[in-house]
């Protein structure tokens, strides 16, 4: 029962982002167009995220061998490690100017943001006051809420100090 | 290394980063990573940026060597 409803969220997760995807493109493609040295900049991103997630795995693993606990439920080790390695494409992306594509509407987008990290910071609020996100000294899968809110957070910050960069480099120019 | 035949060849037809940016259809951060010689443009896209200042790639993209 569990399983199915997490599946179905996540089934209606993707559905929202894909249409909020469509809705704030200004050519209402699902695509963002990216220049030449945007894509380059975001495959390197790909592979330092792929190096990134590759190091946390052998990290657990070697915990694991080693017997050392990390007090924390699968779900939550596993999408860490996503989101840690998420956060490195993502920061290298936008700290390139390789983030946004020449037909995404950036506002609209920072606005989606925010909301998606309120609403995360929100579930994860509510669950640190219901006392159960932490059971018998182990980090339940309600954390999961923070850690996306936190990486909307991060983006946020990372796109303020690249937008403070772009603006002095244009009177620069 | 810098691209200042570009950067003379833009701004003497009075155009701004952002303008010849739209015009060869990349963004204006990869314009001024061209100038400031932070990324090595494509063929095409050499090409593309010769067609709107009106300039040959020797003109704007060749490297005389001292």
């Amino acid at each position: 029962m569990v399983f199915a409803c997490t599946f179905i969220g996540v089934l209606v997760g993707l559905l929202i982002a894909v249409v909020i995807v469509k809705a704030y493109n200004t050519d209402n493609k699902f695509k963002s167009d990216y220049d030449e040295r945007q894509e380059a900049i975001r495959g390197r991103g790909y592979k330092y995220a792929s190096y990134t997630a590759w190091a946390l795995l052998g990290l657990v693993a070697c915990l694991s061998i080693g017997e050392v606990d990390i007090h924390m439920d699968n779900a939550v080790l596993a999408f860490a490690i996503l989101a840690i390695s998420l956060l490195v494409q993502t920061i290298h992306a936008v700290m390139n100017d390789a983030y946004f594509g020449s037909n995404n509407d950036r506002r609209k987008y920072i606005v989606f943001f925010i909301v998606i990290a309120v609403i995360n910071l929100a579930g994860f609020a509510v669950r640190c006051t219901k006392g159960d996100l932490i059971v018998d000294g182990t980090v339940t899968w309600g954390a999961i809420n923070g850690i996306c809110g936190l990486i909307f957070v991060i983006l946020g910050i990372a796109l303020g100090i690249k937008n403070v960069i772009s603006k002095r480099e244009e009177e620069e120019e | 290394m810098k691209n200042l035949k570009l950067k003379a060849a833009r701004a003497g037809l009075d155009l701004s980063q952002a303008d010849l940016a739209q015009k060869v259809g990349v963004s204006r951060q990869t314009i001024n990573s061209i100038e400031k010689g932070d990324y090595n443009p494509t063929i095409n896209l050499c090409i593309s940026i010769c067609k709107v200042l009106g300039k040959t790639l020797d003109e704007l993209f060749w490297i005389e060597e001292e």
